[in-house]
């Protein structure tokens, strides 16, 4: 039996048919966790993330029109709650970014501790991108995500988020280089 | 002719081979006679490398199978508690106005109007497990005071996390709208839908 499309799972789950809602988890579940972690760095400030999303979506699907793609309406309400979660993160814990990349490292796997110094920078300069301009260097560099579906999204211009991404490049470029002298 | 300022924001797609035909030609030419963005693409060849180097690690395979069940419980835990968020909200004032009532009329007739005077005296009067249970129902209102006098933000928390959110950037006010229709609490009709069928994640 083919697989049904995202709008079908859609129309069975406003149908009451939660196999609906539950395939579109599983179908999308790993692209909403990469924007969260990339967003949040931690895996489980990201996986908190995921399920705040996934739980939106339950309550917003009887609301979604169609207008957009699915997997667009649902990139949005990823970025949204990692947005708001990385602010609420900062705000309430008056974490610096230092700090934030600091304890990661405790909790990383022997390998992942081998990396070079000029990884951790590296990271850290990612991790200090502004959170909207990060979206916008995790949406393009990850995801590779055309610029028309990122302006869908991201409700801007193709030619601001170029712009965008390329001083998100610039500013991770630069703080590297003054870190690693 | 390209100008710099066109040129620049292309210079991440180019470098990582992403451009169209006609960009790779337009770039490649400003390219010939600007030091400037040929120095910036060096530095992007240089940088994407690092960058790909650097990814985070990845979850083990059980935390995929594991989102799912976790979504459940926590659409199960929303919609258990729609009852209590309600009745919270009328049960601690209720409870205030019966301890403040009960030290009202445990004082109010033998203080009458002398009541500045007379306390020590009444105090006097009162025998030991009396005092006590004043004392504990004294406790009881200041416990729940701070709770009845902050049931929500104010206005200025609001206009602070306003200033927040609003601190960087890009159509912040557009997107959160979006799914502003999906932050609501499930309603009485939703968790009749899900509870009986949450519990079965197979599907």
């Amino acid at each position: 039996m083919p697989s049904r499309t995202d709008l079908e799972l859609v129309e069975a789950f406003r149908n009451g048919d939660l196999t609906g809602f539950n395939e579109l988890v599983r179908r999308h579940q790993e692209r909403v966790y990469w924007i969260a972690r990339r967003v949040m760095g931690k895996h489980d400030d990201a996986a908190d993330v995921v399920q705040d999303v996934f739980v939106r979506m339950f309550k917003a699907l009887k609301g979604f029109r169609g207008d957009s793609e699915f997997s667009t309406w649902l990139y949005r309400i990823a970025m949204n709650v990692s947005l708001n979660a990385v602010r609420a993160k900062r705000v309430k814990d008056f974490i610096r970014y230092d700090d934030t990349i600091e304890s990661r490292s405790e909790e990383l796997p022997d390998a992942e501790l081998l990396r070079n110094e000029y990884q951790t920078v590296l990271e850290r300069a990612i991790q200090r991108l502004p959170p909207k301009q990060k979206l916008v260097f995790i949406m393009r560099y990850y995801d590779e995500m055309p610029y028309e579906q990122m302006a869908k999204v991201l409700k801007k211009s193709v030619g601001g988020l170029k712009a965008n991404y390329f001083h998100a490049l610039k500013k991770v470029q630069q703080y590297v280089r003054k870190e690693m002298g | 002719m390209m100008r710099c300022r066109e040129a620049r924001p292309e210079l991440p797609d180019f470098v990582r081979g992403r451009s169209d035909e006609e960009t790779n030609r337009r770039l490649s030419s400003h390219l010939d006679g600007c030091p400037a963005c040929t120095r910036d693409a060096q530095e992007l060849k240089a940088l994407f490398p690092r960058i790909d180097e650097g990814q985070p690690w990845a979850p083990a395979g059980s935390y995929w199978t594991s989102i799912l069940p976790r979504v459940h419980q926590r659409l199960e835990e929303n919609a258990a508690r729609v009852l209590p968020q309600w009745t919270t909200r009328f049960a601690l004032p209720v409870a205030a106005a019966i301890v403040l009532a009960a030290a009202v009329i445990k004082i109010a007739p033998q203080t009458g109007e002398d009541y500045p005077e007379n306390f020590s005296a009444l105090l006097e009067q009162l025998t030991p497990d009396e005092l006590q249970g004043v004392s504990d129902q004294q406790a009881v209102s200041e416990i729940l005071q701070p709770a009845l006098e902050e049931p929500s933000a104010t206005s200025s928390d609001l206009e602070e996390v306003k200033a927040i959110l609003g601190e960087d950037g890009i159509g912040a006010g557009s997107t959160d709208a979006d799914i502003t229709a999906g932050t609501e609490d499930l309603s009485d009709q939703d968790a009749g839908l899900l509870l009986p069928s949450l519990s079965d994640t197979s599907r």
